[in-house]
């Protein structure tokens, strides 16, 4: 049928240019000033059309990446579409297309995005160009929402030779406290009790 | 761990649904289409909008009506070096298994396990191995009592089988490779109330 897709994949791994791209340690340390939501735009000049190989029904992607999106904004697009509506999901069965849609609102209820909002996050990333991070770098914070050092490391990308010192790590750890809200208490598995705080913005 | 794609592709609308408003047709369409399914470019979560739809053409012969729709969708597609918050699923020797809920073909290979680290029978589950770190003689177990933080190393889209065995697992057609060896990751209890030792370490 045109227009049909398997629905394993439309390529055999041939198309994926752009997966190097992205996938190369340079485009994290990519400091130029972008908008948030537009974190690999220097690629996207090179790409304006590409045929899949494989099905002759030629879906062409135009940008393979539009920009990207924090689990907030995710998370912001599925409530208006109604996924936080609990009571379909009681009495119908889940079809195959909302499976996706309402576990990706689950995972995201449970993590530091659901006690953002749009203010928040701008606000934040604003405030980070005087650390100089790289993009990838803020939206790991505003997803992760560090609270200590130890789970900052894992974020920052050789700090040590960029010049961030403990005192730059202190700096942002203090913005994310002021700044981000804390996650919901989520207890392991069993138990979701979700304590939301919204304390908001403390600075 | 989403991005915004945008593509553009030739939707065929069958005539039950022309009498819909004709962005919730097409919608419809892409969404069947479209959802849940993993294409090149990762999994696909929702239909971001619409931003044109030419044609409406009815082909000699054919029922649908034909459109050249550019739209966006919403993927999911991390980059190498996210660190995303996860859950696990099981090990095995082999290595860990991790999962989103909604996607749950993540793996981090035994290398990618902080050493030094020994893999025994599980206790509570004869069928699986646990995985221990084994760090200042205290001994972490790896297990499902909370979330785990994970890097993500690798995405791969293996080829389609042609052929499998009975018994083989499903087939996964995008798969996460992740490492928790590194400070911050792993179980986030390993890491809970030990930012004042920390502090006094000024290699961080």
């Amino acid at each position: 049928m045109r227009g049909a897709l398997p629905n394993w994949g439309l390529t055999k791994g041939k198309g994926n240019w752009f997966h190097a791209l992205v996938s190369s340690p340079a485009s994290r340390h990519d400091q130029k000033n972008y908008i948030p939501t537009s974190f690999f735009d220097h690629h996207q000049k090179n790409i304006t059309y590409l045929f899949s190989p494989i099905t002759s029904n030629k879906i062409v992607r135009m940008k393979a990446n539009a920009g990207t999106l924090t689990n907030f904004e995710v998370l912001d697009l599925l409530n208006s579409r109604g996924a936080s509506n609990d009571t379909t999901r009681v009495i119908a069965p889940i079809s195959t297309s909302e499976y996706t849609r309402l576990h990706v609102y689950d995972y995201l209820m449970e993590t530091p995005a659901c006690t953002q909002t749009q203010e928040i996050i701008t606000n934040f990333s604003d405030q980070c160009k005087y650390f100089k991070l790289a993009k990838a770098e803020i939206l790991n914070i505003i997803n992760i929402r560090p609270s200590s050092t130890v789970n900052l490391a894992p974020i920052l990308e050789e700090p040590s030779e960029r010049g961030i010192d403990k005192k730059a790590k202190e700096g942002i750890l203090k913005l994310v406290e002021a700044l981000l809200p804390p996650p919901p208490i989520v207890e392991a598995r069993g138990d979701n009790e979700e304590e939301e705080t919204e304390e908001g913005e403390q600075s | 761990m989403f991005c915004l794609s945008e593509m553009e592709d030739t939707v065929r609308v069958p005539p039950d649904l022309l009498k819909l408003p004709l962005e919730v047709a097409i919608k419809k369409v892409l969404q069947k289409l479209l959802l849940n399914k993993v294409l090149s470019i990762g999994l696909c979560v929702t239909i971001y909008d619409i931003k044109s739809a030419e044609g409406g053409f009815v082909l000699p012969g054919d029922g649908p009506a034909t459109y050249k729709v550019r739209f966006r969708i919403v993927v999911f597609r991390p980059f190498v070096g996210e660190v995303i918050a996860a859950r696990f699923k099981e090990s095995d020797s082999n290595g860990l298994r991790l999962t989103l809920g909604f996607f749950e073909d993540i793996y981090v290979p035994a290398p990618l396990i902080p050493r030094p680290n020994r893999c025994e029978p599980d206790p509570y589950n004869r069928s699986q191995m646990r995985w221990v770190w084994i760090f200042e003689e205290q001994e972490y177990i790896i297990d499902h009592s909370c979330q785990i933080n994970f890097r993500v190393e690798n995405i791969s889209y293996p080829p389609v089988p042609t052929e499998q065995a009975e018994d083989a697992k499903p087939f996964a057609p995008m798969v996460i490779t992740g490492t928790i060896d590194d400070d911050g990751l792993g179980p986030v209890s390993w890491w809970e109330g030990c930012s004042e030792r920390n502090n006094e370490d000024d290699d961080t």
